[in-house]
């Protein structure tokens, strides 16, 4: 399991676990007004990651959300080589 | 359903009341002559104290559906609304109309009450759990939400006719008469409970500091007291008091602040001239610049109108501002500056700016400075309601300030963590665009385009001016295009302009 980003307001916190299949869990605190912007972000920057993501967002920007989630996956992806 | 002069579709009728939609500001004329309240005679006897909550309710006759009001001046650290509540609870009285001039997250233990029937509504702000519960249908009839003026206006007028005020009173005597700057509990002025005591059928002080007759100074007389309650504690200084409260630093807020205080500079700016100051962290900055400004112009002011602060009470101690005018103090140097000097006065919400009086504090104001959840490319500004439809904020004096004021500023951030803030329409409309004349943001400024005065005054500044629609366009480009907010088509409450016409209504939010 690896993490990247915080709990910060303004801010978003990425979990990745290894995982047979693909499963994706997004939770915010405004996702009655940018839910599936959220998760359409979150489906394409990790399209075809088959692993257990989940999201948690404390209102942060769009780009914020793409540079945790890339950092996750780079992250990720390092510690499946090792 | 009507549709108002700010274009919302309002019901003509809450809670079986008739209500206006609203017309624009001034457009509706006032009607009728003034409420009074039950006229009582004292028995004798030389002490108006009761030892308990119950045996006082009992004495003023409480009734099911009976209207009872509270103020706010202990804030956060308020005990005396959820122990009186909680004593008609145990009495086992029902379907309560709870009037208070605001409550607060110290009160979730009301929202129970809300769902078992002890309390049918509230008409009055709500701060945080109550109004988060109101939002998703724990009320069983509808909220109205009045601005502090309109509040006023509304006892004055008869629209509504409180039964019975409970005063939490930080210093009392046995007689009645009350003050706010003494005692473990100083809040500073009484000004909130003022409208209630000339009106209220019967008035009930409760007070945890009891002094010999006669209390002094006096701001609630003893003509208007039946009942004096001694209780240990009325509140929790810690909530009543906010410890010195900071100047903002976030660059940005800061970037905020002083574009504001260019154009307070360019346009209001004169010796003599008055202001509104708050509590807002971007407003004690406002308000420190300014000083600072006037300082090293030679300026001084005549009134500052509060809202008040150490950073104020300093003003006034320097010579920077003649007097200073005292609805509501907000640290412990307000309070102190407030019982000691001559030139700082507490005044009557009735003074403040009810447009149904003989004319307001806020109609003698120069500069206003506001701040919103929301604003939009009509200069509408929300305080109540948040992006997700919640009610979480009261009015407070927000319309009367806007309405009052010769320049009457919005400052707020272009959106907050991803929320924007100016916006194309606001979720609810608290102040309509038409006494809005700037809106102030980190990115610059957008200047209602009937103000040529502003537009004229603010030429060769470099603060950048903006069309509204254009920053509104950079907090979308910025943040994304929210969603609506998931309402259904239930009225949970309704907001009234400060004349009492329907300027908007809440709608009941879906649970996710």
């Amino acid at each position: 399991m690896i993490e990247a980003g915080t709990q910060e307001k303004g801010d978003a916190l990425v979990i990745i676990e290894e995982s047979d299949k693909r499963e994706v869990l997004v939770e915010s605190k405004i996702m009655a007004i940018y839910g599936e912007a959220i998760r359409k972000t979150v489906e394409e920057v990790t399209a075809g990651l088959v692993a257990k993501i989940t999201v948690k967002d404390y209102g942060a920007l769009d780009w914020v959300i793409r540079a945790r989630l890339e950092a996750a996956i780079r992250k990720f992806k390092e510690g499946v080589k090792e | 359903m009507p549709i108002n002069a700010v274009g919302r579709e309002v019901p003509s009728e809450i809670n079986g009341q008739r209500f206006k939609p609203f017309a624009g500001d001034g457009k509706t004329p006032p009607e009728g002559r003034r409420a009074g309240s039950l006229i009582r005679m004292a028995p004798k006897g030389r002490s108006k104290i009761v030892n308990s909550l119950e045996e006082v309710i009992k004495k003023v006759g409480l009734e099911d559906g009976m209207t009872i009001s509270f103020h706010h001046h202990l804030r956060n650290g308020d005990f005396v609304v959820n122990m009186v509540m909680r004593t008609i609870e145990k009495m086992g009285f029902k379907n309560i109309r709870l009037f208070p001039t605001a409550l607060f997250p110290v009160h979730e233990p009301l929202v129970p009450m809300l769902k078992s029937g002890v309390i049918r509504r509230i008409e009055g702000s709500m701060n945080g759990p109550v109004g988060e519960a109101t939002s998703y249908g724990a009320m069983r009839e509808t909220a109205v939400l009045r601005s502090h003026s309109g509040r006023v206006r509304a006892v004055e007028s008869g629209e509504v006719h409180i039964d019975v005020a409970f005063i939490a009173a930080p210093t009392a005597d046995p007689y009645g008469n009350l003050n706010g700057v003494d005692g473990p509990s100083a809040c500073g002025p009484l000004a909130y409970a003022m409208v209630d005591a000339y009106h209220a059928d019967h008035v009930v002080a409760i007070t945890d500091h009891l002094v010999p007759y006669p209390a002094h100074p006096i701001s609630i007389y003893q003509q208007n007291v039946d009942y004096v309650v001694p209780v240990d504690k009325i509140g929790d200084p810690k909530g009543i008091m906010s410890g010195t409260l900071r100047i903002t630093t976030s660059p940005s807020r800061l970037k905020i602040a002083r574009y504001a205080l260019e154009v307070i500079d360019r346009v209001a700016l004169k010796p003599g001239f008055s202001f509104q100051a708050g509590a807002g962290g971007i407003s004690l900055a406002v308000t420190k610049f300014l000083g600072d400004l006037m300082r090293k112009r030679g300026i001084k002011a005549s009134f500052i109108n509060g809202g008040v602060t150490k950073y104020v009470v300093d003003m006034l101690h320097e010579g920077l501002v003649d007097v200073v005018l005292d609805g509501q103090a907000f640290d412990l140097d307000a309070v102190k500056s407030l019982k000691e000097d001559a030139n700082h006065i507490e005044t009557p919400l009735a003074m403040y700016g009810n447009p149904y009086s003989s004319g307001g504090i806020v109609n003698m104001l120069d500069a206003g400075v506001l701040g919103a959840t929301e604003v939009d490319i009509d200069f509408n500004v929300n305080v109540n309601t948040h992006s997700d439809g919640l009610l979480l904020h009261g009015i407070g004096g927000h319309q009367e300030v806007a309405a009052g004021s010769a320049l009457t500023i919005i400052t707020v951030p272009l959106y907050r963590y991803r929320v924007p803030v100016v916006r194309e329409r606001v979720t609810t409309v608290t102040t309509p665009g038409e006494v809005v004349d700037v809106v102030v943001t980190e990115y610059g400024i957008a200047i209602n385009p009937k103000r040529d005065d502003i537009i004229e005054a603010m030429r060769g500044s470099k603060v950048p001016i903006w069309d509204i629609q254009d920053l509104q366009k950079k907090a979308y480009q910025i943040c994304g295009k929210p969603e609506e907010p998931k309402t259904t088509d239930d009225i949970i409450a309704a907001i009234l302009w400060r004349d009492g016409t329907i300027i908007d209504v809440v709608y009941k939010v879906k649970k996710s």
